[in-house]
């Protein structure tokens, strides 16, 4: 009896081991987000949806594709019909949704901004895919109120929605002049380099 | 000595296509102080060999050498400076300057080579031809004699060696011509002028000392 | 005596003087006028500009500007150069539990070096007292209304509180565009204790310099520039600060150079037709100067002076002329800055108009000046013939300065090569053609002298017995009926293009980021204000990548160098991503200029069409037929360019430079703009909170201020077109009438032959208008012809704008020159038969 069943465990590492990697043969991760996400001011190649599918197609997964969904200027308000168009498309593997930037600069009421982000949250849910939340925070020079409040939309959407949450995707770059723009807001391909590093890890565990 | 020497002279003017002669192998010789008619029928030349004579015009062949100077090789601006130093011209048409008076017309040439002293010299010019109370009155004020008369003034004012007349008389009536020459050839004598007169009328022909008769281009 | 003289013999010919002055006055008027304003508009223009950046020179980063960083850029700047710091940002003003996003200037005490901000208790914030004495702020109307604020409110600021000073009245340093938010002023002593400048804020920190007023701005900024070659630190000067201004001003005034340029043309053509006829009764007057021994080059100098006296006359005449129109055109434009502008006639521009009246006089006059150089005193003589000789070549260099002049001044006034050099090459084809038919129309007269009409015949006799007089009498006119009927159909093709299309409402509003199921209850939101938006467009963003399958991102141009300033900045505007939009027809304003718009609405995978702006396709390198490549949320969209569309700058539209066909992309992520007209004021703020509180993301800008001035520029300009074309036509009309009069007195000494060989008086009236109407009928109707063809022409390639032909106008005009024509001549020529007959005419 032992020996059968060590068989068994046997033959299901040994399927797993063939197997696994078939199952995330071609990855298709959808990117949702605002110019940051589009790559505003630097060419198609260096934004960060194209460094992490390099990276992901470096990694083993040649067929690795993330479609860059950014769409400068846009707020969560757009989230909604963004997903849907995708979704009318194709059903990715995981969709990494990274808005409210804009929310943040333009301080739309918060309440709004938590609303817009739950419902695409949601529906990501229903299509049964798995989400990555991206996180932002408000300039400092918005208050005190206002960027705490903003900040804590996320947290507070990840957590009741039980979804892996990035706080803040521009940690380490935001503020630094080196690796921005002149604008101060938008990171140079430096810049996006060094978000990769951060957030590409995250992705892959996603995976 | 001659003080105005023609050799070989020709002209010749271009009309549409055609080439017209008007003076042919001309030579003449006047003396200082001498008064030349020179006599023709209309068409002869008469009026082309004055002009040629007065350096408004260049001769095609030949030469013209008036005092020591050969007028022919002279360019414009040396031949307006001789002229203006040593020939006056009086014309059929008197040709004086509507907008000015007596006096301003006689004293142009003077003006003309900035001369100084020209009203002086020109008020005793207008004396000369018995003008000299209507120096201040406009040509059309004048009559045609006194018109004539002041172009004669104009003419002599700034005592040239040679003085060019074109029929002279040939607007004015026959007691008008007669009185007119008359001061004329006073005044030539007077300043010691050599005169070159151009005209059809006899009786002015025959004051001249000396007459030539101009037909088609060569004289007779 | 012999200056004196030259000045005596016009005065003795007074007609010609008079007409001559007239022409080159009238001429003159339109090139002083025209300076004067330019001068004036620069002054006005530079003092606006800089109250727009309320500096000379600024220098602004996203970041503090280090110690050292400020300490080299004052020291590239000339010495005696001032400097303030301001910070801006936006944050959030709060009152109670309502809060509101506000752009927050923070400014140094001298604020601004130029331009005001006028408070509502104050005529001018000099006045006031300065924020830096407490805590307190200035703020903009709708940031009381929308937080129910008034004087001496408080409101929180980070976290520090304010006291409200003053609403703003009127800002003149504000942008021309609108802002995000309202603005606010505060001292940049309480900054810090606002809290807000923490790690990682966007505020903008400029430095802004007032530089000595001998120094060169041009010089200084370059100066700057190159002491900061750091490329996060943008370096602007006020000149381009004032760049809209300056470039709505450039296209009037250059179109105005042009009409000026027409209007002396047609006066140049007057004098140059009324000199000709002078100076050939001037002969026999030259010839005895030269038979008492002037010479010719003295002669000629003389003359030239006499001309110059005349164009100096008139110069000083136009002037005194201009200093009573120049007021009157400042009160039509007074509006164009917020500086009222003075009337005052600048001394360089009569210098100027001395110049130009002295020196355009000698170069019209010279052709037939240089004739004086080959003047045989002989014809004198009685019986004198006069050689027919080949003075044609000699006669055509001296044309050559004016031509030049000509061709400088027509560059200069366009202040374009391109522009000039058509002027300049077309007005000469329209002189060649003029010539030539008034040489098949003389040989045309021939055949009716032997009309058994006798009037006809006269007539006809008229015509050849002058040929010369005839032929430059007849170019004169064509010439001046073609520059006559040339400018009002600009006009009239300019105006309408200034027009708003039929229907047109100005907006008030501009909202966008609305979403597609924000759409219909936003509308039915507007509805119940009473508001009804005029458009509302659909916008996606995309990605241009390819151009017939060559990359777009990046510039191929070999010669850009990375490393600049300015090539980063073009690099980076080619990855900013494109506004793409759709719809099946064109919008109001738009016309198509190449191509043909879409065919009803795209099916299947070929690729669809695409319609692109004209000019934002000439910059892109992009034609007719080019394949361009969107990426649109990832996904490849293919469109061929099928047409390229030219767009009213004043419909206030948004303007989409890409339009694709339906059906291609509606499905994509959008959002939507409206624009919304005609909100009375008092309406403006509650509407725009109300839609504000019911959908947040929808952003609203008040654009009232910006169409209104706009408007206004653009009614001035129409205005300023007309006055010039009146000006430029009763020039025309003048210079008709002195070659009419002329050409009529000319034919005396045939009248008065004729009378005495018995012809009646009925008989020669008619033989005169039969002259006149077929010189100036003729004349009249083929510059009509041209006329209209020029400026198709200049409309087309100059304006690039829309030709709006008046086919009325043309025989309105002709009719009228012919009326003109025949009237003068009529007048002048029964004068004639009414007085004696004098053959002895002196010349």
């Amino acid at each position: 009896m032992q020996a059968q069943h060590r068989v068994m465990k046997a033959s299901i590492a040994w399927f797993f081991f063939i197997f696994a990697p078939a199952l995330c043969a071609k990855p298709v991760i959808l990117s949702i987000g605002d110019s940051l996400t589009f790559g505003l001011g630097v060419p198609p190649e260096q934004t960060w949806p194209q460094l992490v599918q390099n990276k992901l197609q470096a990694d083993g997964m040649k067929d690795a594709k993330v479609i860059n969904g950014g769409s400068s200027g846009a707020t969560t308000a757009v989230g909604l019909s963004t997903l849907k168009f995708h979704l009318k498309r194709s059903k990715p593997d995981l969709i990494i949704y990274a808005l409210g930037a804009n929310d943040g600069l333009r301080a739309i009421d918060t309440a709004t901004t938590y609303k817009n982000i739950s419902q695409a949250i949601d529906e990501i849910q229903k299509a049964g895919i798995k989400v990555l939340l991206f996180g932002m925070k408000a300039p400092p020079n918005y208050g005190e109120k206002f960027p705490k409040d903003f900040e804590k939309i996320y947290s507070r959407v990840a957590s009741e929605k039980k979804i892996p949450l990035v706080p803040f995707f521009l940690e380490g770059v935001a503020g630094d002049p080196s690796l921005n723009q002149a604008d101060g807001i938008h990171p140079n391909p430096k810049g996006y380099e060094k978000i990769v590093t951060k957030i590409y890890p995250v992705i892959k565990g996603q995976l | 000595m001659s003080i105005v020497s023609v050799e070989n002279i020709a002209k010749s003017f271009r009309q549409a296509d055609t080439e017209i002669t008007v003076l042919q192998s001309l030579s003449f010789a006047v003396e200082a102080g001498e008064t030349l008619a020179i006599v023709g029928q209309s068409g002869s030349g008469k009026s082309t060999l004055l002009s040629l004579l007065a350096g408004l015009d260049q001769v095609d062949q030949g030469r013209i050498v008036i005092g020591d100077k050969n007028i022919s090789s002279l360019n414009q601006s040396e031949l307006s400076r001789f002229r203006g130093e040593n020939i006056g011209i009086i014309f059929q048409q008197f040709h004086l300057m509507k907008g000015l008076t007596a006096l301003e017309n006689v004293m142009l040439p003077l003006d003309i080579a900035g001369a100084s002293h020209a009203e002086e010299q020109a008020l005793a010019a207008l004396e000369l031809v018995g003008l000299s109370h209507r120096a201040r009155h406009l040509p059309q004020q004048l009559s045609g004699g006194e018109m004539q008369r002041v172009a004669i003034a104009r003419a002599c004012v700034g005592r040239p060696r040679i003085l060019l007349a074109d029929e002279p008389s040939g607007n004015l009536d026959l007691a008008t011509g007669t009185r007119v020459m008359d001061q004329l050839f006073d005044a030539v004598k007077e300043r010691g002028m050599t005169m070159i007169l151009v005209t059809h009328d006899s009786g002015l022909a025959s004051r001249c000392h000396r007459q030539l008769t101009l037909q088609t281009g060569r004289f007779q | 005596m012999l200056f004196r003289y030259m000045l005596k013999e016009l005065r003795n010919g007074p007609r010609f003087a008079l007409l001559f002055i007239l022409n080159m006055s009238l001429g003159l008027l339109g090139f002083i006028s025209l300076d004067a304003l330019k001068r004036n508009f620069d002054d006005r223009l530079q003092d606006s500009a800089r109250t727009l950046l309320g500096a000379d020179l600024s220098i602004s980063a996203r970041r503090p500007l280090s110690e050292n960083e400020t300490k080299i850029a004052l020291e590239s700047l000339p010495r005696g150069t001032k400097s303030q710091t301001t910070v801006s940002l936006y944050t959030m003003a709060a009152t109670g539990d309502q809060s509101s996003l506000v752009e927050l200037r923070s400014i140094d005490d001298p604020y601004p070096y130029y331009g005001d901000i006028i408070l509502e208790h104050s005529p001018s914030h000099r006045n006031a007292p300065p924020l830096s004495t407490s805590p307190s702020l200035w703020i903009a109307p709708e940031l009381a209304m929308k937080l129910s604020l008034k004087q001496g409110s408080e409101v929180t600021i980070g976290t520090q509180k304010f006291r409200i000073a003053d609403l703003i009245k009127e800002d003149t340093a504000s942008s021309i565009g609108a802002g995000m938010a309202p603005r606010i002023y505060m001292s940049r002593k309480w900054l810090e204790s606002t809290g807000l400048m923490a790690k990682g804020n966007t505020a903008t920190h400029s430095m802004l310099y007032e530089i000595p007023s001998e120094a060169s701005i041009e010089t200084s900024r370059i100066a700057l520039k190159t002491a900061i070659p750091d490329a996060s630190i943008r370096v602007r000067s006020y000149q381009e600060s004032g760049q809209d201004n300056g470039r709505m001003l450039g296209y009037l005034s250059d179109y105005l150079g042009l009409v000026a340029l027409v209007a002396f043309s047609l006066a140049g053509i007057g004098a140059a037709y009324l000199y000709r006829d002078y100076f050939e009764r001037r002969s026999s007057s030259i010839a005895i100067l030269i038979s008492l021994g002037l010479t010719h080059n003295k002669a000629l100098l003389l003359y030239l002076f006499q001309v110059c006296f005349l164009g100096i006359i008139s110069a000083i005449i136009s002037s005194l002329l201009a200093l009573g129109l120049i007021p009157s055109l400042m009160v039509l434009l007074k509006d164009f800055s917020p500086v009222s502008f003075n009337a005052y006639l600048p001394w360089q521009t009569v210098v100027l108009a001395i110049v130009i009246g002295a020196i355009g006089s000698v170069f019209i006059c010279l052709p037939m000046l240089q004739r004086l150089r080959y003047l045989k005193p002989a014809l004198l003589f009685h019986e004198q013939s006069t050689e027919t000789d080949g003075l044609k070549a000699r006669g055509l260099i001296a044309y050559i300065p004016l031509l030049l002049a000509f061709y400088g001044l027509s560059i200069w006034q366009a202040h374009s090569l391109q522009v000039g050099s058509l002027f300049f090459g077309m007005s000469v084809l329209v002189v060649l053609i003029f010539a030539g038919i008034a040489w098949c129309f003389l040989t045309a007269a021939r055949s009716f002298s032997r009309s058994r009409i006798l009037p006809l015949r006269l007539g006809a006799m008229f015509l050849r017995a002058h040929p010369s007089s005839t032929l430059s009498a007849f170019i004169a006119i064509g010439l001046g009926s073609t520059l006559i009927n040339l400018i009002p159909q600009l006009q009239s093709s300019l105006l309408r293009e200034l027009d708003n299309p039929a229907g047109q409402k100005l907006p008030s509003f501009f909202l966008f980021d609305i979403q597609e199921d924000q759409v219909n209850e936003l509308q039915q939101l507007l509805t119940t204000l009473n508001s009804k938006p005029q458009t509302t467009s659909p916008m996606i963003m995309a990605r241009l990548t390819r151009v017939n399958d060559q990359d777009f991102s990046r510039d191929h141009d070999e010669k850009s160098d990375v490393e600049t300033r300015e090539a980063e900045r073009e690099q980076s505007s080619r990855n900013r991503g494109v506004n793409l939009s759709y719809r099946s027809e064109l919008a109001k304003g738009e016309s198509i200029d190449a191509g043909q718009f879409f065919k009803g609405i795209h099916t299947g995978d070929s690729p669809g069409e695409v319609s692109l702006e004209t000019n934002y396709a000439s910059r892109l390198k992009i034609k007719l037929g080019d394949l361009l490549t969107f990426d649109v949320q990832g996904l490849e969209v293919k469109a061929i360019v099928t047409s390229l569309r030219q767009v009213k700058w004043n419909t206030f539209e948004p303007n989409f430079f890409i339009v694709l066909q339906p059906g291609i992309i509606d499905d994509a992520p959008k959002t939507f703009l409206m624009n919304i007209p005609d909100l009375p004021a008092d309406r403006k703020i509650p509407t725009q909170l109300a839609i504000v509180k019911a959908f947040p993301n929808v952003s609203v800008i008040d654009v009232t201020a910006l169409v209104a001035k706009i408007t206004s520029i653009v009614e001035q300009m129409a205005l300023v077109l007309n006055v010039m074309a009146y000006l430029t036509s009763f020039t025309g009309m003048l210079v008709i009438y002195s070659i009419a009069q002329h050409q009529a007195l000319a034919r005396r000494w045939d009248h008065n032959l004729l009378k005495i060989l018995g012809a009646e008086f009925p008989v020669l009236l008619k033989a005169s208008a039969i002259e006149f109407v077929s010189i100036s009928g003729l004349a009249s109707l083929v510059g009509a012809a041209i006329g209209l063809i020029t400026s198709y022409a200049i409309a087309k390639m100059v304006f690039k704008g829309v030709w709006h032909a008046q086919f009325a106008l043309p025989i309105y005009l002709s009719l009228g020159l012919v009326s003109l024509c025949l009237v003068t001549a009529m007048g002048a020529t029964i004068r004639i038969l009414g007085s004696k007959p004098e053959l002895q005419i002196e010349a």
